[in-house]
């Protein structure tokens, strides 16, 4: 009777599955027709807006298709008749796959083809898509469904559930001092599986309670109950358990094997201009974004407590070649002689605009093939960093780090090239309007990189302009998320010119016919640990010089 | 028995619907539940299929719990409930269609016959018909796979009393075939068919009797006495709706026999000119009961 129950939910339903389809294919012609670049404002803004206009439609018609015979209530007239539950739930969940996630799938596959993937790129991205959706729109719109009767009802109950988690996330965000653990650094994708998974394995919990036993009341309070399930796992997953499960998938964990830190006051105190703290060995960031060329200049700031940063000098060896070292996560206790805790606490970094960095590159080479010699900074409350400012204390750090090995490079032709593959996505590049940039575009269906780096080169004698490079900290293995772009758009623009510097780029405007634009993507190979201990030492001599103010 | 209550709790909050109900359907009667709005009729029935669950105590149908009812007893339970929604966006034809292949009983002459005894457009919407259309569309919906048992909650309420008989009609041809257990509060219509009845009051039932009995135990009485009857004479409690006028005194005897009532009569009174027995139509019968109730109930 499955075949049956969702025959009579295509006839009652399929104006709507056709509109839902038809938001399918515009979302998917918008993504084709606004080019690479993405030129036209207005087509970008309705390809920004689609995709959501989309996931909402999809959602709407999973929760309809429930609704046809909805589980809430007593005056239905199936209720009574002969029609078996799970049949029925089999016909929703056919329904659901085959009409509302079957022009889906189609129209990821037209836009990942429209865009010049392959085959077997588009077949994977489609059915990675597919599976995100269907994991974390539809199978939650189909557990909201079972206990609504009605749209209204459903958006009523979701809009509860979103207050609700709102207010909860507000409260304990004022309660707590310090920010969740994982948050911002590139760990965060496995608190966002565990949201995931528990928004699924409710769904999946709702569906037969509803179905084979009818219990709405006790389903609406797991699913409340979920809201706050939900704010405890974004406050409570644990930091080193996370630490330990990323570093048990990472690729080559004995990569790091030889990377040593260690404490060298001969580097003596950092001198900088006042002003802006550094960050790390890259000269400058640029935190990409889909459809946003815009640069967002990564600098230290402060949280809402005012701190003071202490800059210890450190050596760090045994880095390899060309890798980069990501700092995740910093702790450190202040330890008095008699082996009390002064202090402990852990250091945070923040991003002046856009999303918050927690973490910064120490290291970059082939140009260090040395051991290099860094800054990295403690921040301690003032009135902690005041008291204890001349004390000599001990102090224990812990840096939590990554290690991200180059991937193959994308190279094509600084003006009007075109080139890409299957693990990084396609780019294109053209010189832009105002003719001191080389705008740089991509698309890729899979997950973006962890890092990036990318530069003009000049092909003949390989000189480089200084080059970009951008951090998402995102560590995850695979990418099952939701997001409404199939395909993530991102973007630089690489200067080659520059009226502030007194010489001129190695690659400029004439040399750009024989050169080329190199993206280098980076991925995390290992995470580690590694700890330094200093037994003596005063806060006070490891302030910068020139007085860089914290807060 | 086709249905029984054992014992039957159900609350909603502090109000209790049902208090202990018991109450047993015999296998091919046509059983009315009646009582006030409100008496506890619906949920019951509710209870039975399965719709809600009891909060104590187990009703059984066709041999099992109602908890436990599968799609192999839905094939032989038909249900009409004013309250009941089908699917507004289907056509009549459209509906029949998809419930059709359900059961394995169902007789596509008796589809035929119904939809031109009860005159139902095919090609029209579920949600464009009438309340009359669409009680008998759950008729329509409820007889053609001829159901060992036949569930009615109000299905006349709100209805003119053309519809009334058509579907009265309907039922009248199947009774005999198949268990009828009806709701109602209005017992005028259902009189001419129902074979047992029980009478539902606050969730439990007063009274639970074959409709020939209570018929036979049931009598309006007019006693004429030569002059005014005392009002001092303490009356039995079997005699209800007690009304005196001038000599005359009239009342429902729901204990008569036909040899005990004069002798009951003479003990009490005397100067006895005449009495004048006649049979009590049910709805009288209902509605004196109902009032006997709620008089017992208020009183402290």
């Amino acid at each position: 009777m499955i075949w049956h129950i969702f025959r009579k939910d295509c006839r009652l339903l399929w104006p709507l599955a056709v509109t839902v389809a038809l938001l399918q294919a515009v979302n998917a012609f918008l993504s084709v027709a606004q080019g690479p670049f993405g030129d036209s404002a207005e087509l970008r803004t309705l390809a920004m807006v689609f995709p959501y206009v989309a996931c909402l439609g999809l959602m709407a018609l999973v929760a309809v298709a429930v609704h046809q015979d909805p589980l809430p209530g007593t005056t239905q007239d199936w209720l009574i008749r002969p029609i078996r539950r799970r049949d029925l739930l089999l016909a929703k969940l056919l329904f659901v796959v085959l009409i509302a996630h079957g022009p889906l799938f189609l129209a990821d596959i037209a836009e990942c083809a429209g865009s010049g993937f392959g085959g077997n790129t588009c077949l994977k991205s489609a059915l990675t898509d597919g599976l995100s959706k269907f994991l974390l729109l539809s199978l939650p719109a189909m557990g909201l469904a079972t206990v609504t009767r009605s749209l209204a009802e459903l958006i009523g109950g979701a809009l509860a559930i979103v207050l609700l988690s709102g207010g909860l996330l507000l409260a304990a965000s004022l309660m707590m001092n310090q920010p969740p653990a994982l948050s911002t650094t590139g760990l965060v994708w496995i608190r966002e599986q565990l949201i995931a998974m528990l928004f699924l394995c409710v769904a999946v919990g709702v569906l037969p309670l509803q179905y084979f036993r009818r219990a709405t009341r006790r389903s609406r309070g797991l699913l409340a109950a979920t809201a706050v399930a939900f704010v405890l796992v974004w406050f409570a997953v644990p930091w080193k358990p996370s630490f330990n499960l990323q570093a048990s998938v990472a690729e080559d964990p004995a990569i790091s094997s030889a990377v040593e830190f260690t404490f060298e006051p001969k580097i003596g105190r950092l001198q900088r201009a006042s002003g802006t703290l550094p960050v790390g060995g890259f000269d400058r960031m640029q935190v990409t974004r889909p459809l946003s060329n815009q640069p967002i200049t990564v600098v230290r700031g402060t949280d809402p407590v005012r701190t003071v940063p202490v800059f210890l000098p450190l050596q760090v060896s045994g880095v390899p070649e060309a890798a980069l070292l990501m700092l995740d996560r910093v702790e450190f206790r202040l330890i008095d002689a008699d082996g009390s805790t002064l202090y402990s606490g852990r250091s945070r970094f923040y991003s002046e605009n856009g999303p918050r960095i927690n973490a910064s590159a120490v290291s970059r080479g082939p140009e260090t093939p040395a051991p290099l010699r860094t800054h990295e900074a403690l921040f301690l409350p003032s009135n902690v960093y005041e008291k204890l400012k001349d004390r000599s204390v001990r102090l224990e750090v812990e840096y939590w780090l990554s290690l991200l090995q180059p991937r193959p490079s994308v190279v094509l032709a600084a003006l009007d090239g075109m080139a890409g593959n299957d693990r990084f996505g396609r780019c294109v590049s053209r010189a832009d309007s105002d003719g001191d940039d080389i705008e740089v575009s991509c698309q890729t269906p899979t997950k973006l990189p962890s890092c990036g780096e990318v530069y003009l080169q000049n092909d003949s004698t390989g000189e480089r302009n200084p080059p970009l490079a951008t951090c998402l900290f995102d560590y995850a293995p695979y990418r099952l998320e939701f997001t409404p772009h199939r395909l993530t758009r991102f973007g630089v623009h690489l200067p080659f010119v520059d009226a502030t510097r007194s010489d001129p780029f190695p690659v400029d405007g004439p040399k750009l016919s024989h050169s080329s634009v190199v993206i280098v993507p980076f991925e995390a190979q290992s995470h580690f640990i590694r700890r330094v201990a200093i037994p003596q030492i005063r806060l006070a001599d490891w302030r910068p010089l020139d007085g860089v103010q914290g807060g | 028995m086709i249905a029984a209550f054992h014992e039957v709790y159900r609350r909603y909050g502090k109000h209790s619907a049902l208090k202990g109900l018991n109450l047993s359907v015999p296998e091919g009667s046509a059983f009315a539940l009646v009582g006030a709005n409100g008496a506890g009729k619906t949920t019951a029935i509710k209870i039975l299929l399965n719709l809600i669950a009891p909060t104590g105590g187990h009703a059984n149908v066709l041999g099992i719990d109602s908890r436990a009812l599968s799609p192999r007893e839905f094939a032989r339970i038909g249900y009409v409930s004013e309250n009941q929604s089908l699917p507004e966006r289907l056509t009549v034809g459209e509906y029949l269609n998809y419930l059709r292949p359900f059961y394995p009983t169902w007789d596509r002459d008796r589809e035929s016959q119904l939809l031109r005894q009860l005159r139902l457009p095919l090609d029209r919407k579920i949600g464009a018909l009438s309340h009359g259309m669409h009680m008998k569309m759950l008729l329509l919906c409820a007889l053609p796979f001829r159901p060992a048992l036949l569930v009615l909650d109000e299905p006349f309420s709100g209805l003119d009393p053309l519809v009334r008989d058509e579907l009265l009609e309907g039922l009248i041809e199947e009774a005999g075939s198949m268990t009828v257990l009806i709701s109602s509060h209005d017992l005028a219509e259902i009189e001419g068919f129902i074979t047992h009845l029980a009478f539902v009051d606050s969730g439990r039932v007063l009274f639970q009797e074959d409709i020939d009995d209570l018929s036979a135990r049931h009598r309006e009485v007019r006693v004429t006495l030569d002059r005014e009857p005392s009002s001092s004479v303490a009356l039995p409690d079997t005699w209800l709706d007690v009304r005196r006028s001038g000599s005359v005194l009239s009342f429902i005897d729901t204990q008569f026999t036909e040899a005990g009532l004069p002798h009951r009569i003479a003990a009490l009174f005397s100067g006895i000119r005449d009495i004048s027995i006649e049979p009590v139509s049910l709805r009288r019968t209902f509605t004196t009961l109902a009032r006997a109730t709620q008089t017992r109930a208020s009183s402290p």
